[in-house]
């Protein structure tokens, strides 16, 4: 039963045919704040932002589990890519050796599972590599083949994800690592779709702001250059899909207010979309496949017993917070995104056309794809799913508790930027 | 940065030139300029050009999504772009592109791309913004000519093996069975079996897949060529039909001197001709 002043971990606005209605209904007796919330939900959906470091209101109380607690900053940090992703493979080796656990990496092909992959075929024996095994699917061949035909097929045991969620690994034994938080540690594929479509926003702008903002298109990623610098794009940007013209507005001055009053510098245009997944998405990245995308086993048990997030350690978090803007997350342009990965997986595979021409292609959706969820009443589907509480349990957007507790907050929720 | 005419492709091979031989086999196609474009999001630009077959064009995006993610686009009759458009060629197209991916599906890298191949009617206009500062370097732009080059030759190879097989299929049953009944029409409905013969009695899969999986599988043009060689060797022993010597004719090579003459060992033969 939740309670008006419980606090919750994670929460979703999302604009499936599921909950649609739900949340217009919620939009009539939403106070300034709330209506917001919801038009942001329609330019970024699923809108799940939660702040891990400085202000950032939200019509609920909210808390963040320790587990995906962003570290202090350490400007001292000098630890390479390579040298923390040996050491996560490294750690994992231990557990092997001394509590003989077994791991299932939920493998794309893409740069994050492909990192954690070399990672593991890198720093584990052979004989450890045996307690290791790679969920895939068809996908996962198609995106990377050289590392399927080299380094997977035939070398290490492959389950189909199409059939083994992470129930089913887990009652089998696995400890599922997923590399879901990759865009938090590198920045965000809503940068990429600003830069791949640089001239498409600024089309409409006055001919004064157009002409700035064409001379500044090559600096994205220049800590030089100031975000505020790019501030109409930026709103251009958030008003992409919403028919509420000042969501954009709203929006700026809302995570403005964030990133003055966290304590990590955010210069670049790139840094500012980095910021946003590694501090407002980082609780939503971490737990979407255990919220979403799992049914029979507990929230609580999953994540802190069994699910690995391979990128959820301090030392990543550490790297990502102290090499903004200098190649290693991006260059410039989009095949040079998560350059750092890229030049690690090299090192082992030596495929030059992965190292020089490999996108980020998105497969979060996939384990949905695949969820077996005929056997639940519709009001316990994964679309009828809101969030959790702060105790892992999930939240329901039929549950009446939930809903008295979502219009109550919502109702008294004005804008306070 | 590269002037134009620095960035030209230095033309050593034949499947970088224009080709008569497939202006013989698509005459509608003579004068017409390159329709359909196969673009990279990730080098931002325009690798190939092709004016005969789109679908050819797609199938050879099919073959390089082992390296790249490629859209192919097809050039509207009329647009905006239409004073621009009729200058690329597989000369100059890197130094074109299109100013945003909002009306494709899949050119954007993010969320809703994919790494198969797909074509679209082209829904943009196109500009020229040169060559791509991200490989201006010698390193990546050697490896950028490197795959521009082994594209245009897996293009030049899918044309030759479907017009090879498709105008001398008239006697390989085994082959036509493979790549159109079998697996389509009767899946399910028989085993090995009822395996169909060839001339040559080998039972392996039809050329056409063989050498799809080898541009697939391959990192260069060499390694590629040879992996081809040794595939017509264990596909077609004495090319009575002239389907391997029109491939290489069409690729604009010479059929290699060790296929002219090549004959497999007899123990080879399962099921020698003389049965039939």
């Amino acid at each position: 039963m939740l309670k008006l002043n419980d606090k919750l971990y994670i929460s979703s606005i999302n604009y499936v045919p599921y909950q649609k209605n739900f949340w217009q209904k919620i939009r009539d007796v939403s106070k300034s704040g709330g209506k917001f919330m919801i038009d942001l939900g329609l330019n970024y959906n699923p809108q799940r932002f939660v702040s891990r470091n400085g202000e950032w209101s939200l019509p609920w109380p909210q808390e963040i589990p320790k587990v995906f607690e962003m570290p202090a900053l350490n400007k001292k940090f000098n630890k390479s890519f390579a040298e923390v992703t040996d050491n996560r493979a490294k750690e994992l080796a231990k557990l092997i050796k001394s509590k003989n656990y077994k791991f299932a990496v939920m493998y794309s092909g893409g740069l994050d599972s492909t990192t954690a992959m070399a990672a593991l075929i890198k720093n584990l024996s052979k004989e450890e590599l045996k307690n290791v095994v790679v969920c895939a699917d068809t996908g996962s061949m198609i995106e990377n083949p050289v590392f399927w035909k080299k380094f997977i097929w035939g070398k290490i045991n492959v389950l189909d994800s199409a059939t083994h969620q992470y129930d089913d690994l887990i009652e089998k034994g696995y400890h599922p690592i997923t590399t879901d938080e990759g865009d938090g540690i590198f920045g965000s594929a809503a940068f990429l779709d600003l830069f791949q479509n640089y001239y498409y926003y600024i089309k409409e702008l006055s001919g004064t702001a157009k002409r700035h903002l064409i001379n500044l298109k090559n600096k994205t990623t220049d800590g030089d250059t100031h975000y505020s610098e790019y501030k109409d794009l930026i709103i251009k940007h958030w008003n992409r899909k919403t028919p509420t013209k000042n969501v954009g507005e709203h929006w700026y001055s809302k995570f403005e207010k964030n990133i003055k009053t966290s304590n990590i510098p955010i210069n670049s245009l790139h840094d500012y979309y980095w910021w946003m997944l590694f501090n407002l998405k980082w609780m939503s990245l971490t737990t979407r496949t255990a919220t979403w995308s799992n049914n029979r086993i507990h929230c609580k048990k999953l994540i802190e017993h069994w699910l690995i997030n391979w990128f959820n350690s301090k030392d990543y978090q550490q790297w990502s917070m102290t090499n903004n803007n200098n190649g290693e997350k991006i260059k410039l342009e989009m095949n040079s995104y998560k350059m750092a990965a890229k030049k690690y997986i090299y090192e082992l595979d030596k495929n030059e056309y992965y190292l020089y021409f490999k996108l980020k292609v998105g497969s979060s959706n996939v384990l949905l794809k695949y969820q077996k969820f005929d056997h639940l009443p519709l009001e316990q589907n994964p679309n009828a799913r809101f969030g959790l509480d702060n105790k892992f349990n999930r939240l329901y957007i039929d549950q009446p508790d939930v809903q008295e507790y979502i219009r109550y907050h919502m109702s008294n929720y004005e804008i306070d930027w | 940065m590269p002037t134009e005419q620095q960035s030209k492709i230095k033309v050593t091979n034949p499947w970088e030139e224009d080709s008569n031989i497939l202006d013989h086999y698509y005459p509608s196609c003579t004068d017409k300029k390159n329709n359909y474009i196969l673009f990279s999001a990730a080098i931002d630009r325009f690798l190939i050009v092709e004016k005969y077959n789109p679908f050819i064009l797609l199938e050879t995006a099919h073959v390089l999504s082992s390296k790249i993610a490629p859209v192919v686009y097809v050039l509207p009759k009329e647009g905006i772009w239409k004073e621009c458009w009729p200058v690329i060629d597989n000369k100059n197209c890197l130094l074109f592109s299109i100013p945003h991916k909002k009306n494709s599906v899949k050119a954007t890298s993010g969320i809703d791309a994919r790494q198969h191949a797909v074509i679209e009617i082209l829904n943009t206009k196109i500009y020229k913004p040169g060559w791509p500062t991200h490989f201006l370097q010698n390193k990546e732009k050697t490896i950028l000519l490197k795959l521009q080059e082994y594209s245009l030759f897996c293009l030049r190879v899918m044309h030759a093996i479907n017009l090879s097989l498709s105008f001398n299929d008239m006697y390989e049953e085994k082959d036509i069975n493979e790549r159109y009944y079998l697996e389509n029409f009767f899946h399910g409905l028989y085993d090995n079996r009822f395996r169909p013969f060839s001339k040559d009695g080998l039972n392996k899969k039809s050329i056409l897949i063989l050498i799809k999986k080898i541009l697939y599988d391959s990192f260069s043009i060499e390694e590629a060529l040879s992996a081809i060689i040794e595939a017509w060797k264990q596909q077609s022993v004495e090319d009575l039909t002239d389907r391997r010597k029109d491939f290489f004719n069409i690729i604009g090579i010479k059929q290699p001197k060790e296929l002219e003459n090549f004959t497999l060992p007899l123990e080879k033969h399962i099921r020698p001709d003389w049965a039939f």
